[in-house]
């Protein structure tokens, strides 16, 4: 359930064993459908898409909670509130809320990131089915009572993953990324916390946490599913009138925006295969540049099997299994990324490359049959990010939580046409420098290439 | 999956479920009730070639996937890894098409591919605009019968299989584990051997076993053409008979049993890795679905599953989770549908200090609780509840439909057999329930795997 760690894709399954060619995949944006969007009485946000074809619906709640808005030294607050929401209400304990949920046979799930704490809902359509648990999510989003012993048995569950991640190289290479190019701005951290920090919060902290951001102004509710706009309604005002009062405005950021510089850092670790990290900060949510940016990532390293990236690091060279890059969007400038890993013993020849691909694309940018290729790509994916319901309510949220244009989708197609290679080559210009790029290696303890390296 | 932005897709979760394509054996009840289109159709060619169709008109995509039943377990001797080694090379080029072009193609419309290898199987799959369907179609008949093995291309596979085998198993304790854990399982059974490979076997194999895999299994009589979405079933029997009707038929090796001889008592095997977290996985021996409409047992075995971890208020996570507080995590599953043996696996770590042992007694326990006392009506109900809406849940992508024909299909069943496979879950008792558990998880020959941390060097 919340705990996303595992109940996350709570279902039922047979397992079965599958290795697959290819690690990652590029998504984009979507089209129209019948949709709504309004505010609650209450100052929530709501969008709301029907689609009827089968009996189901997907809700879910942003707050804007997320790692960023953990106080400093309480590192870990916004994820354990989150964590704690179906564990005890004061009408049910934690017992009662699974027991209940199981019944309808629906699922409840977890979203957290550097800007937002989201909780979601999948229910069968049907009106009892739906009505239950729209009850019982209304009741863990609103009345969590963080009962003392509950949260100290998630704070050792906290504290024991944290010591597991630590052992791993890809989170060790993330988190040493992260800090180096967030100095003291908050997507520094994860909001997964250090034992020190998970330790010292409190039955009060969670208290205090959810009463300030999970506030029905700090709330955005998307709807997607097979229901009218009457029941939409009616689902949105409930849980938002349930929610907490206070202020009128939804939480934002202290502004301060964050400059990376050039440096490279060298992490031993444990390993057969060295991780591997370029990063700077890269673009905010709305940002002009942001569809040239991200037509540049598609042809650099976010396409599939058919970027610069994966040709040249995969099928020229094999020296690894998944190449990729991509920009993270947020409210502040958040990261562009390129990640991979390969055997200890290239991992410096395996950067150097890298480092030159990055350097020439950024002096030269993409050329206009490449250009021609992403956009077209993009334009052509477009129907393959509607296919689901579970997608619209991804591409929705977005929307509604960013406060992005609702058409937003359905000018996609238009916007990417008017894209220009100049205007490609202008923005990776003005926005990406290898003067700002951090790299990180995790892995080898010395250069390799040195005599009986 | 292949929505989020950049996300390995490494995971290997506990024991052996595979995120990429968690199907449960989802059948689509409540959607036929609705809507006749959701109809399976089902066609061969006369060289063999199986054709399964779902029309599913929400959106105007397609998923178009084919399934050849080959896997690692149709692997013989020292060449472990090349069922899915050859799954990379057929995106290295045909005799008309250069390495990386077919990629290249659907992702000029805006569609992705990929594929996956399983120890039963391998399936290659395009998700695109349904007005695209002839080009998959047309590209995958292509690769079915003119695949250019180069050395070239073949060795720098070589070198991306074995980085993949670095980053998916060596440096993965959890993978670890579970390659360590099926090869004590089994002795004689080729599910011994992990699907990516020994590394040693990986660095000996030859482009001439590539070739011989390639002749032996990828012929039409032992694949399927398995596409849902927006598509007309007319349309792609006509597109299938043109692109893979000029295929011969072929004559298939003879597959050998492999029979895994009888346990004669308990193995553990353990595993030193890079953790901070003590952990176990074991294994029962169990029977698997052989008969969808005679059977009873894999039904009550799944749901024995279930009851134990199949959401949040089950037994087992309720008690040694959250109760006892004994347990940082555990897991249940049920492994029934296969080519190869049934197993049932339960795995568990102790919280921060605890030890594995009172984990055990624990589950053992519970186990016997089960057994003397049986399973409430209500318990198992929110079971099935589960089950039921699971169907609904799963048939939201058409991907997700495809994958759950094709691989009906691989190993052995008709595609549309998880209809009947959730009827029958309807059915099933708590006395069958207890029954089962009785049966098989007391004074049963057990192969457990321990992930230990490894003593710093």
């Amino acid at each position: 359930m919340l705990s996303n760690i595992k109940y996350h894709f709570t279902s039922l399954h047979w397992c079965f064993r599958v290795l697959t060619v290819l690690t990652f995949s590029y998504s984009s944006l979507t089209f129209g459908q019948t949709r709504e969007q309004w505010v609650t009485e209450s100052g929530t946000k709501v969008i709301f898409v029907q689609s009827v074809n089968l009996p189901m619906v997907d809700i879910v709640v942003d707050f804007s909670a997320g790692a960023a808005f953990d106080p400093p030294g309480k590192e870990g607050l916004a994820r354990l509130t989150m964590r704690m929401l179906d564990k005890g209400t004061p009408e049910n304990d934690e017992h009662a809320i699974a027991a209940r949920l199981a019944a309808t046979g629906s699922q409840m799930g977890g979203n957290f990131d550097l800007d937002r704490s989201g909780v979601s809902l999948r229910s069968l359509s049907y009106e009892e089915t739906l009505a239950t648990s729209v009850r019982l999510f209304t009741e863990v989003l609103s009345q969590p009572n963080f009962p003392q012993s509950v949260v100290d048995r998630e704070k050792e569950a906290l504290i024991t993953s944290i010591r597991e991640r630590n052992t791993r190289p890809a989170s060790v290479a993330s988190r040493a990324l992260s800090e180096a190019l967030f100095g003291q701005h908050p997507y520094r951290s994860s909001g997964a916390g250090t034992e020190t920090t998970i330790q010292s919060l409190t039955v009060d902290d969670l208290v205090y946490f959810h009463e300030r951001f999970y506030r029905a102004s700090n709330a955005s509710i998307t709807i997607v599913g097979n229901l009218t706009l009457k029941s939409a309604e009616s689902i949105a005002r409930q849980l938002s009138e349930n929610l907490p009062v206070g202020a009128s405005e939804r939480e934002s950021l202290e502004v301060t925006t964050p400059v990376s510089s050039q440096q490279e850092i060298v992490i031993p670790h444990d390993t057969e295969q060295a991780h591997i990290r370029i990063g700077m900060v890269g673009i905010q949510r709305g940002d002009p540049d942001h569809l040239p940016l991200v037509l540049g990532n598609q042809i650099l390293g976010g396409g599939g099997m058919t970027s610069i990236l994966y040709d040249e690091l995969r099928e020229k060279r094999g020296m690894t299994y998944g190449v990729g890059s991509y920009f993270n969007p947020l409210r502040d400038p958040g990261p562009f990324v390129i990640s991979f890993q390969t055997k200890q013993e290239q991992a410096w020849e395996a950067l150097d490359i890298t480092t030159e691909i990055l350097k020439n694309f950024i002096d030269n940018g993409p050329n206009a049959k490449q250009v021609d290729q992403a956009k077209r790509y993009f334009i052509g994916a477009f129907a393959l990010n509607v296919d689901s319901n579970g997608e619209l309510l991804n591409y929705y949220s977005n929307i509604n939580f960013y406060d992005l244009p609702l058409n937003y989708i359905d000018s996609f197609s238009d916007r990417v046409t008017a894209v220009t290679v100049d205007q490609i080559k202008d923005a990776i210009k003005r926005r990406m420098s290898l003067d700002k790029a951090v790299s990180v290696i995790v892995g080898p303890t010395k250069l390799l290439d040195e005599p009986n390296g | 999956m292949f929505k989020k932005k950049y996300k390995n897709n490494f995971a290997y979760r506990f024991t052996t479920k595979f995120l990429l394509l968690v199907s449960s054996f989802a059948a689509v009840l409540a959607v036929t009730e609705a809507r006749s289109e959701g109809q399976i159709f089902k066609h061969r060619l006369s060289n063999g070639l199986e054709i399964v169709v779902k029309p599913d008109h929400r959106s105007p995509v397609a998923a178009v996937m084919v399934w050849y039943r080959a896997g690692s377990i149709d692997e013989v001797g020292g060449t472990t890894g090349i069922a899915h080694l050859l799954e990379h090379m057929m995106f290295q080029g045909t005799e008309t098409l250069a390495p990386g072009e077919h990629a290249k193609k659907i992702a000029a419309t805006g569609g992705r591919s990929n594929a996956f290898t399983s120890t039963d199987y391998t399936g290659y799959l395009q998700e695109l605009h349904s007005s695209e369907l002839e080009l998959a179609i047309q590209l995958e008949a292509d690769r079915m019968h003119n695949l250019l093995l180069q050395d070239e291309e073949f060795n720098n596979e070589l070198r991306v299989v074995m980085e993949e085998r670095r980053q998916r198993v060596d440096d993965n304790p959890r993978g670890l584990l579970m390659e360590q854990l099926a090869s004590a399982m089994y002795v004689s059974h080729p599910y011994r051997n992990p699907i990516v490979g020994w590394m040693n076997d990986l660095e000996n194999l030859t482009i001439q076993d590539a070739a011989d895999w390639y002749d032996r299994w990828y012929v039409p009589n032992n694949a399927a053409l398995v596409i849902a979405g927006d598509v007309e079933t007319e349309e792609v029997v006509r597109l299938a008979e043109k692109y893979f009707g000029v295929i011969k038929e072929k004559q298939l090796p003879v597959r050998k049993p492999q029979e895994e001889p009888r346990r004669l008592g308990n193995r553990t095997v353990t595993v030193k890795a890079n953790t901070t977290m003590m952990s176990q996985i074991r294994a029962y021996a169990v029977p698997k679905l052989k008969d969808v409409a005679k059977d009873w047992e894999p039904y009550a075995l799944y749901l024995l599953a279930g009851v134990l971890d199949g959401h949040a208020a089950a037994r087992l996570h309720k008690r040694l989770v959250l109760e006892e507080r004994i347990a940082h995590s555990v897991s249940v599953s049920y492994d029934g549908l296969g080519r190869g043996p049934g197993a049932f696996y339960v795995s568990y770590s102790p919280v921060g200090g605890g030890k594995l042992s009172d984990l055990d007694n624990s589950w053992k326990d519970e186990i016997a609780r089960l057994v003397q006392d049986g399973v409430s009506e209500t318990e198992l109900s929110l079971v099935k509840a589960q089950v039921i809406a699971g169907q609904v849940f799963s048939s939201d992508s058409v991907l997700g439909q495809a994958n759950r024909m094709g691989r009906m299909w691989a190993i052995g069943f008709e595609p549309d057999a998880p209809e009947a496979i959730n009827e029958k879950l309807r059915l099933i008792t708590p006395e069958e329930v207890q029954k089962v558990a009785a049966k098989y998880l007391v004074n049963a020959e057990t192969v457990t795997a321990v992930l230990e941390p490894k003593t710093s060097k």
